[in-house]
């Protein structure tokens, strides 16, 4: 299906005349929570498809001049986007604004595009794609994936260029006020090109869960859909869609119905509480259950906010991510030996991150890589599976990385409630080396006088259906329990959540996943042990009411769905929701399973939210 | 000293024979830094080090020794391409006027692993400076 040459966008909204094109449904993954109508606006990079290939002598300095005018254009543009995404993401994480004016300044690529024109006659177009696909070449040929990657940020200039040759430009002229940015890929960049209120959500067919545009989309509320595939064949600049960022769903042209429903449920959504409203009241559902929530975060910074939405802790920290903020980024596709940081520097990280959460308890996450733990930079490969060589596997085979960040942890943990838990354990002998590494150092700190004054508490994450079978040997040499839901379903079902081809089989409510999930409550509970959650599955609120349900009362999901589930929380009966689990463990296919949840589940929790 | 293609991953004509490194030592400023490891030249220090090394007229060229690749320190694309080869012992020379205020920066930039301390220059080619 292609674009119609000069089709423009309508202002005025197309509810009801939508007959042109049928209504349809996508499924993808939900990235960040609300339900949003609106009109598409595809953020597709402009490729002129027809320009001259050759010009004649007398042309050449009118055309220089063009092409000047286009690098005057796009310096402009990306002086102002690194300006906004300053504001957005801070200087910090603004730089890729600032390699981009870099890769427009580069005197080599400027030089080689203006030879072309020049010399050999190329019209600007022809050249500046020439030169740009010579280099882009280079990139390819490197062998590490992480840094050919960094030919996208040429490829990006590129665009730039030609888009403001061929006088593309003056695209806030055109955008409407409200608007849903529909793209296989939102780059921050592309993001600061918009003005970030006309943005009222985003479908996207590449983003992780913690990707900067994920981030900026959660923060500002934007809700957002992600795993689309061939999203420029199904919806069009100008259609009318209905994005909903809690289901992972878009309909396009929504029928009336859905629109009503839509309507219907906006009306009867627990209010989202602004950030100046915090909830501070213990959570407990209507019949008085205590249930505890968390945040998953991976900078401090996020910590104080989460306690003010009423977090009562931090489920998960993700270490790894301040290696990343830290000058090196973990590798990905191969797995190689960790960055280190030094032990100093991953103390003073640590010791902030315990002085923000007080007397709150914090699970750290030992260093950990995989999906959803990548720079945005490098998010290539965030499709492939995880197998392999990551997590405590990792940490054991590089003692001396493993040893370093033990210490700085032990050595933090004085300052506040840290604690440890290993990821990817899949059997008790990991467990029981990992704890041991830990008494190591910790002995180790003893003898060189440093005083440890509390005990900290040592878990397992529970991510590998080779850990849930074996659950209550690991527990003999773990402090607590924490769900990993992403890996354990991922694992589990043999399914990548961003395989459009399986996605449907990626949920929580898969009868094996229900089965696993019951299983590691049932171990903690034996063993008298805490159990967490602290995959994407707690942040929705009808998950989080089966998760309950099976007895799990520690949650932890992003600090933005804190206030909200919570309320929900309040609104449910935990012997209602523990009738259900056990219903629905009772179901023997996932068909019947998703069927009791929609007729039954999906309009209880709606109405229990309301009350 | 001209400079005509990029890094790229192929052998480069320019191989850095020992010998001229006694030859040119005399001439011209040269010293050689050890990254942390082969990530430490990531997009954004790199942009810090192509930045730093624009604000001076000197000639700047970064060398991987691991591999023999070599580079203008002053362009981007030359120094990712440089990074995405691998090597973590680098070779900067500076030629020029201003050469050892270059060189005194870009070592305390590497020093400090690229860290930005220094945020009040944003660079050249912000129209507004």
């Amino acid at each position: 299906m292609r674009r119609e040459p000069g089709y423009r966008i309508r202002k005025t909204d197309r509810i009801g005349s939508a007959g042109r094109r049928a209504s349809f449904k996508l499924s993808g993954i939900p990235l960040s929570p609300g339900t949003i109508l609106g009109t598409a606006y595809q953020a597709e990079p402009f490729k002129p498809s027809f320009y001259r290939l050759g010009i004649s002598r007398h042309e050449v300095s009118q055309e220089m001049r063009r092409f000047e005018a286009a690098v005057e254009q796009s310096r402009q543009q990306l002086t102002g986007i690194r300006k906004r995404l300053e504001a957005l993401v801070g200087k910090d994480r603004a730089y890729i604004a600032d390699v981009h004016l870099l890769i427009l300044e580069d005197h080599r690529f400027r030089t080689e595009i203006e030879r072309r024109i020049v010399d050999r006659l190329y019209s600007p177009e022809r050249a500046i794609r020439e030169t740009a696909q010579e280099w882009l070449s280079i990139f390819r040929s490197l062998e590490d994936p992480f840094f050919q990657e960094r030919g996208s940020e040429l490829q990006d200039v590129e665009d730039r260029l030609l888009a403001n040759l061929t006088e593309v430009n003056g695209k806030t002229g055109l955008i409407p006020e409200a608007l849903i940015l529909v793209a296989p890929e939102v780059t921050l960049s592309v993001l600061a090109d918009y003005e970030l209120e006309r943005i009222k959500g985003l479908v996207v067919t590449r983003a992780g869960t913690a990707s900067h545009v994920t981030i900026i989309a959660r923060s500002y509320q934007i809700p957002m859909v992600s795993g689309i595939e061939n999203l420029i064949e199904h919806i069009l600049t100008g259609d009318t869609i209905l994005v909903d960022g809690d289901e992972g769903v878009v309909y396009r042209n929504p029928t009336r119905t859905e629109t009503e429903h839509y309507h219907s449920s906006q009306s009867g959504r627990v209010k989202r509480p602004d950030a100046g409203a915090p909830d501070s009241t213990p959570g407990m559902t209507a019949d008085g259950r205590p249930v505890y929530l968390y945040i998953n975060t991976e900078s401090e910074s996020e910590v104080l906010t989460g306690l003010k939405q009423g977090a009562e802790g931090v489920g998960l920290f993700r270490s790894e991510f301040m290696f990343v903020k830290n000058r090196a980024a973990t590798a990905r596709a191969r797995p190689a030996v960790p960055p280190v940081l030094s032990e100093q520097a991953q103390f003073e990280s640590y010791r902030s991150l315990a002085v923000a959460a007080g007397s709150k308890p914090v699970m750290l996450r030992t260093l950990d890589t995989g999906e959803g733990t990548l720079p945005v930079q490098a998010q290539a490969g965030f499709e492939q599976s995880w197998l392999g060589l990551r997590g405590i596997r990792l940490s054991l085979k590089y003692p001396e990385v493993f040893r370093l960040q033990l210490r700085a942890l032990l050595r933090a943990s004085a300052f506040g409630n840290l604690n440890i838990m290993f990821p990817m354990v899949s059997s008790a002998d990991e467990m029981i080396q990992g704890r041991e590494t830990v008494q190591a150092v910790e002995a180790e700190l003893e003898r060189e006088g440093v005083k440890l004054e509390r005990r900290v508490e040592v878990g397992v994450m529970v991510e590998v259906p080779a850990a849930v079978f074996t659950l209550d040997a690991i527990l003999e040499h773990a402090d607590f329990a924490a769900v990993g839901t992403n890996d354990l379903i991922q694992y589990t079902l043999a399914a990548g959540r961003a395989d459009d081809l399986v996605s449907d089989l990626f949920s929580p409510l898969h009868p094996a996943v229900l089965a696993s999930l019951k299983k590691v409550a049932d171990a903690c509970a034996r063993a008298n042990k805490k159990a967490y959650v602290c995959g994407e599955a707690a942040s929705h609120p009808l998950y989080a009411y089966i998760l309950i349900g099976l007895g799990f009362q520690h949650l932890s999901l992003h600090l933005h769905g804190v206030a909200y589930l919570k309320s929900a929380i309040r609104g449910m009966s935990y012997q209602a929701a523990r009738r259900h689990a056990n219903h629905l463990l009772k179901l023997p296919t996932f068909k019947a399973v998703n069927q009791f949840v929609q007729e039954h589940l999906e309009s209880q929790w709606k109405g229990l939210a309301q009350a | 000293m001209k400079r005509t293609r990029a890094v790229s991953c192929q052998p480069s004509a320019r191989f850095l024979h020992p010998s001229s490194f006694i030859l040119y030592s005399f001439v011209v400023l040269r010293r050689i830094i050890r990254l942390e490891n082969r990530f430490s030249l990531h997009a954004r220090a790199a942009a810090r080090l192509v930045r730093t090394a624009s604000r001076y007229q000197c000639e700047i060229t970064l060398a991987a020794l691991d591999n023999k690749k070599e580079t203008d320190a002053k362009s981007i694309l030359g120094v990712m391409l440089l990074a995405g080869c691998g090597g973590t012992e680098l070779q900067i020379t500076a030629e020029g006027a201003d050469e050892e205020a270059a060189m005194v920066e870009l070592l305390r930039l590497v020093e400090e692993n690229f860290e930005d301390h220094d945020e009040t220059r944003t660079g050249l080619s912000d129209p507004q400076n």
